[in-house]
């Protein structure tokens, strides 16, 4: 039955789709809205201030249905624009009259989270980006500390769940457009992984039958697994390097990996320093099974019971609603599996000519008889 | 580095500010066109790989 699936073309021809569909709609979705910059980013309470915002992506001026803004601490407090001018689709101008009793502390600074939405383009946040300077008037009765007085004229913003109603990625400070790397770094990784499972299980299948197929089985799929490893080392390297400010930041993530690329290196020199074939496939089989559970434990669990860069890592859950979004998962796990589907595809290339290198290895040694 | 075609008809207007230049300009869409790169080749480069190996199991005979 596997046997028959393995010769069939079809799962190729899928894993190419799925590839191409992840490519197309990873490169081709535009990024959900976002807030870029605002001037002035201080105001003092007590002030009527006016704000100018400049977004990505949005569509304030074709689609300004529900479109408000307001200025907020901490989703407590909430101050609505007094005004709002729509100059175009990525500009906007918004007014406040901001009451002098909804004050920081005097010699303190409060950091407000600057908010925007509309039914079409969903919720927009720069957080902690205006700063609040204490009120100056005359009448000191009237300050309180902000902790301690509940602001007046706070409502709140109905629209805030909402997520943009266009087809989009989320935009993320930092990230940005590099959000989509997910379909083209992260992948690698869950390729990896399925070849290192297939390797070990084939280890065991190798100790159990002492076939010769099972253990060229085994090693192909480690080549082949360290080939993506190392192809998702050097992009999480570059992406690295543009989000996190560093090449290889000291994450834990990253040196567990370091640590099972180690092993399965170790793996291949150990199978290259036996020359006795049946040796060979035994102590390699033995050494693999070894090794996987350790690199799971140093990729997959370490990682998250320490604090970690990574997404899915120091006690948060991994594709939790934040980390990915369902508009993201919709290109990710077609990519996942298509992705595997190619290292497969690439296996089975590297186990059909091992298996006529044994061949013809046979046949020399038969003709030298 | 000026981007060398405007990825902004594409897919939509990115950041454009003072800290975002070289690879970061655009929304840092540079830092995906890389790595899909790379990806294509390390790709192509394990299909050279294999082709010389097949290349040899040729010659044997």
């Amino acid at each position: 039955m596997l046997d028959r699936i393995i010769k069939s073309n079809w799962w190729k021809w899928t894993g190419a789709f799925l590839v191409f569909f992840s490519l197309m709609v990873g490169l081709l979705t535009p990024l959900a809205p976002g807030i870029v910059s605002i001037s002035p980013d201080s105001l003092q309470a007590g002030d009527s201030i006016s704000i100018r915002i400049k977004t990505v992506n949005a569509h304030f001026l074709s689609k300004p249905a529900g479109l408000q803004g307001a200025l907020s601490l901490e989703n407590q407090y909430v101050i609505k624009s007094s005004f709002l001018h729509v100059l175009s689709d990525n500009e906007i101008q918004m007014s406040f009259k901001f009451p002098g009793h909804f004050s920081p502390q005097k010699g303190s600074v409060e950091l407000l989270d600057l908010e925007l939405a509309s039914d079409y383009d969903g919720f927009l946040v720069l957080r902690q980006s205006v700063k609040l300077k204490p009120y100056s008037g005359k009448d000191s009765l009237i300050i309180h500390s902000i902790s301690s007085s509940p602001a007046t004229n706070t409502e709140t913003f109905k629209v805030k769940s909402l997520t943009s109603q266009w087809f989009s990625f989320p935009y993320r400070e930092i990230l940005y457009e590099s959000v989509r790397n997910l379909f083209f770094h992260v992948v690698m990784w869950f390729a990896m992984l399925t070849l290192f499972l297939i390797s070990v299980v084939y280890s065991i299948r190798y100790l159990r039958s002492a076939n010769k197929i099972d253990d060229i089985i085994a090693a192909e799929s480690v080549q082949v697994g360290l080939v993506f490893a190392a192809i998702g080392i050097i992009t999480g390297s570059i992406w690295a390097k543009f989000t996190w400010g560093d090449w290889w930041p000291n994450d834990p993530k990253l040196n567990g990996t370091a640590i099972a690329i180690l092993l399965y290196f170790a793996y291949m020199i150990l199978r290259n320093s036996l020359s006795e074939d049946q040796q060979k496939a035994k102590i390699s089989a033995v050494y693999n099974i070894f090794a996987f559970p350790l690199m799971f434990v140093v990729i997959m669990v370490l990682p998250r019971i320490t604090a970690s860069l990574h997404p899915g890592n120091g006690g948060n859950p991994a594709f939790s609603t934040y980390d990915l979004d369902s508009h993201l998962r919709i290109a990710f796990y077609p990519a996942c599996l298509g992705w595997i589907l190619i290292s497969l595809w690439i296996m089975d290339i590297r186990i059909r000519i091992r298996k006529l290198e044994e061949i013809r290895e046979n046949q020399l040694v038969e003709s030298s008889l | 580095m000026k981007p060398i075609f405007n990825f902004m008809n594409l897919i939509g207007e990115v950041a454009s500010d003072d800290q975002f230049t070289g690879l970061r300009a655009q929304g840092k869409i540079y830092v995906v066109v890389i790595v899909v790169a790379l990806v294509f080749l390390g790709i192509l480069l394990y299909l050279a790989s294999i082709d010389s190996r097949l290349r040899k199991l040729e010659k044997k005979d």
